[in-house]
């Protein structure tokens, strides 16, 4: 699972500092945009299954690659 | 159609009903039929015996709205400056135009002001005119634009560094509607209908949900760039609406479906979907089914230089799963669409080559720009009368009467809806003090613009790249919109050039995957 939102994340952000920095924040360093961060809910959606209403889940608490990671494996345990 | 006559209208057979709902309040028909005339004839007394298109600055207060058509009702076009336009653009638009006065429905930033001699007639008193106690004076002394007198002007990015401005005439505006009300389903079930605005009216997609909107005599509902940037906010927002003609860039639907609630639950009234300005992807024309079984989606296409569209086609769950990528559509009544080669020369029916439209939409020419005029806009005969024809610099394709669009053939690109010229981001990168050479590249991901990358040149080795990248970034900032500003920024030590020594743009484009 891991491995995917990387590969999710480097392919919409376009920049592999996603991989090697996974505590950088996504909106403050102009990675993600809010389209960017549509595409990435659809595309967790579409390869993971999981499905994430941004007007329930504050951007906070998945701003980071680690963050949403954590996020992903918390929704997972459930 | 002529719209004009058409508000005034609805404002006799029901003046009560909103023609627009905006964050800050409604204004009825009547209301605005009212308010748009007193403020032409002070218009009128201020501006004369000139006849200059007179800017409109602001984003979506009801008093936008009425200044538009307060300019068009005392014979002078209007043009569009939304707020989040950066004040040196501002100011060379408003140069360019040369206007004696503009209308300001938002504070005006003082250092987007071309000469202390332009005056800015304010948000006060505009609503001093509009609300004084003297009723509007006899209409017969009012002259609107008709025939070919432009109605609104609006600036495109150009590849010069400053932005061009396209002219559309009344008869276009009006020869569009009559077309734009038909789309998606009849013009009879849009009566008194609500109409969702996401674009600022800078942006000629706008015209689509506004202008078809009070041909129906509806209600424009519109969302703020603040509503439209917060789901808190949106999804609320789009629940309030109960909008029944839906008008946006694809780009928007897709932020709308990263909420599961976006749905024929929170829309039910929904009947259309109106998209234009950038390509409509099978994967969003399938999400949108999934949620909305029983709306129509349409697709449609065309430059802001034959006025905001010219063809459509409703994409339904069959044409979306057989067709990769969709078709753009067919002609509208009043458009012909041609393919040509590099030398003007039609080509058979399937081969890629220049879209050429011709018709009673085409624009009158880019205002004061001769030249640009001349190389871009023609006169041809069909059916025996004279039309405007366009070359759009866009590539496509005909098949059965069908256009499909394939991308640019200069080094324009649509990120977003929004059009930009490479060669604009360029010369402005170009004229910051620390850059000695930049190039602008697309980077596409399944057939769509992603964003623009830029390659730069710096005449000093920077300390901090990243530091360097964030400075560059701000200083663009003061010159350019914000979906211009490049999202990656990399620095070469020189541009690598082909043969014939231009910048090897395919090269750049290869060193960014």
């Amino acid at each position: 699972m891991k491995e995917t939102v990387f590969k999710i994340l480097e392919t919409i952000c376009e920049d592999n500092i996603v991989r090697t920095n996974p505590d950088i924040d996504l909106f403050e360093t102009d990675l993600m945009d809010s389209l960017g961060f549509a595409e990435l809910l659809a595309d967790i959606e579409d390869e993971l299954g999981v499905i994430i209403a941004p007007s329930e889940v504050d951007r906070h608490v998945i701003s980071t690659p680690n963050k949403l990671i954590a996020y992903l494996e918390e929704r997972a345990s459930l | 159609m002529n719209i004009l006559e058409q508000i005034q209208m609805t404002a006799l057979l029901f003046p009560e009903r909103a023609a627009m709902h905006t964050e800050e309040g409604s204004i009825s028909y009547r209301e605005l039929d009212a308010a748009s005339t007193r403020l032409a004839y002070t218009l009128q007394n201020l501006c004369g015996a000139d006849k200059t298109p007179v800017p409109v600055y602001g984003h979506k207060s009801p008093e936008m709205l009425i200044a538009f058509l307060a300019c068009v009702k005392s014979g002078r076009g209007y043009c569009p400056v939304d707020i989040s336009v950066p004040p040196a653009r501002v100011k060379s638009i408003l140069e360019a135009v040369d206007a004696p006065l503009i209308l300001s429905c938002e504070p005006f930033p003082p250092e987007a002001l071309p000469s202390a001699s332009l005056r800015i007639f304010t948000k006060e008193e505009i609503q001093k005119t509009i609300s004084s106690a003297e009723g509007p004076k006899l209409r017969e002394s009012l002259r609107p634009v008709s025939g070919d007198e432009t109605f609104y002007m609006i600036f495109t990015s150009g590849s010069t560094g400053t932005p061009k401005g396209v002219q559309i005439s009344s008869n276009c505006l009006n020869n569009y509607l009559d077309w734009s009300v038909t789309l998606g389903n009849a013009a009879e079930k849009k009566q008194g209908q609500i109409f969702l605005n996401q674009a600022p009216f800078s942006f000629d997609l706008s015209v689509m949900d506004l202008y078809t909107c009070l041909a129906c005599g509806g209600t424009l509902y519109t969302l703020s760039k603040k509503t439209q940037e917060d789901f808190g906010r949106l999804i609320p927002a789009l629940k309030e609406s109960q909008a029944s003609v839906w008008v946006s860039t694809p780009s928007f639907a897709d932020v709308c479906l990263a909420d599961p609630s976006f749905s024929s639950d929170l829309l039910p009234n929904l009947d259309v979907f109106l998209f234009c300005g950038e390509t409509l992807t099978n994967r969003t024309a399938a999400r949108l089914q999934g949620r909305f079984p029983n709306s129509v989606i349409m697709n449609t296409y065309g430059p802001t230089e034959s006025t905001v569209a010219v063809t459509e086609i409703p994409v339904t769950p069959e044409r979306n799963a057989s067709e990769s990528p969709l078709p753009v559509g067919y002609a509208r009544p009043g458009t012909w669409i041609e393919i040509h080669d590099e030398n003007g020369k039609p080509v058979p029916e399937g081969e890629k080559g220049e879209i050429i439209l011709i018709g009673d939409t085409v624009s009158t020419g880019y205002y004061k720009q001769p030249s640009l005029t001349e190389k871009a806009f023609f006169c041809t005969e069909k059916d025996g009368q004279s039309f405007r024809g366009y070359r759009t610099g866009d590539e496509g394709y005909l098949k059965n009467g069908l256009l499909y669009y394939c991308g640019r053939i200069d080094l324009q690109v649509k990120l977003n809806g929004y059009r930009i010229e490479l060669e604009d981001i360029e010369s402005n990168l170009r004229n910051l003090p620390d850059i000695e050479n930049a190039v602008a590249v697309p980077c596409i991901r399944n057939g769509k613009v992603k964003s623009i990358a830029a390659f730069a040149v710096l005449r000093s080795r920077p300390e901090n790249e990243a530091d360097t990248v964030q400075n560059i970034k701000n200083q663009l900032r003061q010159f350019l919109p914000d979906y211009m500003i490049p999202k990656k920024i990399l620095f070469l030590d020189r541009i690598p050039m082909t043969a014939n020594g231009k910048a090897d743009r395919k090269k750049l484009r290869g060193m960014l995957s």
